[in-house]
């Protein structure tokens, strides 16, 4: 557990240099996008062109976007020698300028801030084929190198001044020497001299990239298929197993609510820094609806990702296993909002910390000598379209939902079965195998490597978990992506780049500080008491069995109260009063009145160790012996010497019954007894209004069977004047617990004995068990409570 | 998963400490029975607990005591306990503990009494 503490951080910085390595070399950013611009240097450039376009768009709005070709990326990556595929990078910049009046220009760049695309529309554009205004050669020369660069000169001139819809279409090509079906295309539209859209492309013929194409689409068609597959089967799973218990689940659904509402940060953070907003401005582009409409969309997504979200986790907490809930403690405190508590630092701490780890372990399969021809591909790239790039790597936690979903829902699905732990494990790892590979597919091109990579990173993943809990899972993809954009900003070379990935990074670390601070000096929280107040899972069982099973705890319960005696004896001159109530559906306490010879009454308060069923049935045997014991000898330590050599040879020592016996000879007011182990009774006397604990010697039942018992019990005799009072109980009565986890203790009890002695045995009874359960307020009872209480009454007082 | 029961495991002239840290009650009892079990498989015989940082013990807790103590001795081994705060000595009290199990004041106390005695009988 505690080495965890030091191995995930130890993990995080070897990751970090695995990276600062293999990342340059490997990684598909480092090795073929290769950004140099950024975002708001692309806007920028885009104003710089507008202008020289006579295109004023001062007042004009901004969105930009990135995208990746993965048609000219494998064409790249298929013909690396070609310098016409090489002249256009499959990574670009689209920034989209838009102005009030609707009029909007649209510039594309490559990573280095080329220019390869400029379109303008006009609101109300002019009809009809455009048939003069030819542009002047050296006009068009100029755009030819403004977008071609030093390559221009490979280019021929195919077509020149045709009139189309758009205007006068001048085109050029440049065909690869060296293989025929590889070619560069130019094309600029002007209309009255004025440039309207220029186009630089690059095509490659379908039969070229047949085998590559190929192999991927098979590749990405089987993995889809395996995602959607499993991705139903959960969805179903999870909808199946929250509606089945809707009715009798709210609490469920409250905690799943709660929890998920962390997957709102990063669409609030995207809302708040005008992502949603640039996004939308594209998307209103690329599909012609209006951006009301798509924000519209966006808006119900978010809501639908927060409920699916919580929905997700309220499934997976409600078929918790008692083993697994240790792992939600984090999870449960943000519930209750109680993230300034010092285990949620713990798992953010360590989420974030072992997020950055994994990032190193997607590079290595690189390393094998026959996969070295694949590119890393870890995360699309997010962070080049967030006006704040800095926060992008929050994200993670709507992104990361794919591997929540593996140890929040399916883990505990899995756990619930009935099933030995290596087929859990197994089918464990084959899911999670898939849905990583499938979701995260690191290397895009060889499918051996990206299994190899998800496997590590999968197996790092239970290791984390297993030492930490759903929590640091979430946080785990945050730390990732903040680790992976960080490598990509500072690796860029850029002044700009840099101070990105110093922000990324200084963010990441402040974060980090944040949730060490909180763990460090957070609220310390009873982790025990919240696995306690987490809801029997109960789901391992049909409801069927639920209902049959607590039928029959309510026969078992009746028979146990059925062994308890109906009511007190009446004793002249005395008040008696019993009660025990179990803190589970049965008890291992245990009361009786015993008559012994010569009109004697024996007293018995009995405790078997541990609660629930198994102490019920030592309870039931307990009883047994008892009686037995006490039917054959009056004599009160061969009574419990007897009761403990049964005791001892049941329990073989693991279960030990501890008691409190005695004998009331009433006509002379003496009252015997031994205390084998247990409680002390408490004496209250009305002569000086005191109490005090008799403690006679005595070892617990069941625990040796040696002459140590014998020879350690001792009988203690005590007299019983008119006023006092006696009373023997069970430590669920002092060692009840408030929700503080104090306990309620002798001093109370003494306390509210003597402001209630004046009264009759069943006043005091209800006085000591209403004062108990105030105390204990909203606590669960975590104990069950015996009290027997006799006084001794003036003799006049009754009859 | 942090934890609020904790066993610190050392060596002192060849005899174990185990120091128990927090609350033993029925969640932990199981870990601190692990700890005793893989003590005895190590054959190791003779053991001191260090009560000193012990908040809490339950009637599970105490259970793991009497487990193995019998099955210890009887192979010329001990368990003695060591720094009990007052009100977890209380509990030991009431159960008749002092008069199975040697208790002493330091864990220093406890190792040098397995130097000048035999087990106690149980």
């Amino acid at each position: 557990m505690r080495t965890a503490n030091w191995l995930i951080p130890c993990g995080a910085a070897v990751s970090m240099a695995v990276m600062a390595w293999l990342f340059p070399a490997k990684d598909i950013y480092a090795r073929l996008f290769q950004p140099r611009v950024t975002r708001a240097e692309a806007i920028e450039l885009s104003r710089a062109l507008g202008a020289q376009y006579g295109v004023d768009t001062s007042g004009w709005t901004w969105a930009a976007t990135a995208e990746t070709r993965s048609e000219q990326t494998a064409a790249r990556i298929a013909y690396p020698d070609s310098a016409v595929l090489q002249s256009l990078n499959p990574l670009s910049f689209r920034v989209l300028a838009t102005a009030p009046s609707g009029e909007s220009m649209l510039t594309i760049f490559d990573p280095s801030g080329r220019p390869t695309a400029f379109q303008r529309r006009s609101v109300n554009a002019p009809r009809g084929a455009a048939s003069e205004g030819a542009a002047p050669p050296d006009l068009l020369q100029r755009e030819l190198e403004r977008y071609a660069g030093a390559r221009s000169g490979a280019f021929e001139l195919t077509s020149s001044g045709v009139a189309s819809q758009e205007g006068l279409r001048t085109a050029w090509e440049w065909r690869d020497p060296a293989r025929t079906g590889i070619l560069a295309r130019f094309e600029l539209v002007t209309r009255n001299r004025t440039v309207i859209r220029a186009t630089y492309s690059t095509e490659t013929a379908f039969r070229l990239l047949v085998h590559s194409r190929r192999e991927q689409q098979q590749v990405t068609g089987a993995l889809i298929g395996g995602l959607i597959g499993i991705g139903a089967l959960i969805a179903f799973l999870g909808i199946w197993n929250f509606f089945s218990r809707m009715t009798t689940r709210m609490d469920h659904v409250r905690f799943g609510l709660a929890a998920g509402l962390l997957a709102a940060a990063p669409i609030l953070s995207n809302w708040i820094t005008g992502t949603i907003a640039n996004q939308a401005a594209f998307a209103s582009l690329d599909i012609g609806s209006s951006a009301a409409t798509i924000i519209l969309g966006s808006v119900t997504g978010s809501v639908l990702i927060i409920v699916g979200v919580g929905l997700l986790l309220a499934s997976g907490y409600a078929l918790l296993p008692e083993r697994a809930k240790p792992h939600w403690v984090a999870l449960r405190l943000v519930s209750q909002r109680q993230v300034l508590a010092a285990p949620v630092g713990r798992e953010i701490t360590l989420g974030l910390l072992g997020g950055a780890a994994l990032a190193g372990l997607f590079y290595l399969p690189s390393l094998i000598p026959a996969l070295t021809g694949g590119y890393v591909q870890i995360a699309a790239p997010v962070f080049l379209m967030n006006p704040a790039p800095a926060i992008s790597p929050l994200s993670g936690l709507t992104t990361g939902v794919d591997l929540l979903a593996l140890f929040a829902f399916f883990l505990p699905w899995l756990q619930a079965r009935p099933w030995r732990g290596w087929m859990i494990n197994a089918a464990f790892g084959v899911a999670g195998m898939i849905i990583v590979t499938a979701i995260r597919q690191p290397y895009p091109r060889e499918i051996a490597a990206s299994l190899i990579a998800c496997g590590l990173v999968l197996a790092a993943l239970a290791a984390i978990y297993r030492t930490t809990g759903v929590l640091a899972i979430w946080f785990c993809t945050v730390g990732l992506l903040a680790a992976k954009q960080a490598a990509t900003q500072l690796s860029a070379g850029t002044p700009a780049y840099s101070a990105e990935g110093m922000q990324t990074a200084l963010l990441w670390l402040g974060a980090l500080l944040v949730a060490a601070m909180v763990w460090r000096f957070g609220a310390q929280v009873d982790e025990h008491a919240v696995i306690e107040s987490m809801q029997p899972s109960g789901s391992s069982i049909s409801r069927s069995d639920r209902d049959r099973l607590l039928a029959e705890f309510a026969v078992a319960r009746r028979a146990q109260e059925g062994m308890l005696p109906l009511a007190p004896p009446a004793i002249p001159a005395y008040s008696l009063a019993a009660s025990c109530e179990p803190a589970r559906e049965v008890g291992g306490d245990l009361y009786d009145f015993l008559p012994f010879p010569g009109g004697e009454w024996g007293l018995c308060v009995a405790d078997v160790s541990g609660k629930g069923v198994p102490a019920a049935l030592y309870m039931t045997l307990t009883k047994g012996m008892l009686v037995s014991a006490a039917s054959r000898a009056a004599d009160l330590p061969l009574i419990a010497s007897r009761m403990n050599r049964f005791l001892t040879e049941a329990g073989r020592r693991r279960t030990f019954v501890t008691m409190s016996l005695g004998v009331l000879d009433a006509p002379r007011g003496v009252f015997r007894h031994i205390r084998a182990g247990h409680n002390p009774p408490v004496l209250y006397t009305a002569q000086d209004r005191a109490c005090r604990y008799l403690m006679p010697k005595g070892i617990g039942l069941g625990i040796t069977a040696g002459a140590a018992f014998e020879r350690n019990l001792e009988v203690e005799e005590i007299g019983l004047n008119p006023g006092d009072v006696l009373v023997l109980y069970s430590d669920g009565l002092t060692e009840c617990m408030d929700t503080d986890r104090q306990l309620y203790g002798e001093e109370r009890l003494c306390d509210i004995l003597r402001r209630n002695a004046h009264l009759n045995a069943s006043g005091i009874q209800d006085a000591i068990l209403t004062d108990a359960r105030t105390f204990r307020g909203a606590a669960d009872p975590h104990d069950d409570l015996t009290i027997v209480v006799l006084r001794a009454e003036a003799r006049d007082s009754l009859r | 998963m942090a934890n609020n029961f904790q066993i610190e495991r050392s060596d002192e002239g060849g005899i174990r400490i185990l120091a128990l840290d927090g609350y033993l009650d029925a969640h932990t009892a199981p870990q601190f029975e692990n700890a005793i079990h893989d003590e005895m498989q190590a054959g190791h015989q003779r053991m001191v607990v260090d009560c000193a940082r012990l908040t809490y013990i339950s009637s599970a807790g105490l259970g793991v005591f009497m487990s193995f103590i019998e099955e210890l001795r009887e192979i010329g081994g001990d368990i003695k306990l060591a720094a009990i705060t007052p009100k977890v000595y209380q509990v030991f009290e009431v159960l008749g503990f002092p008069a199975l199990f040697d208790i002493l004041d330091t864990t220093q106390a406890a190792v040098a009494k397995f130097a000048d005695t035999t087990p106690r009988e149980a």
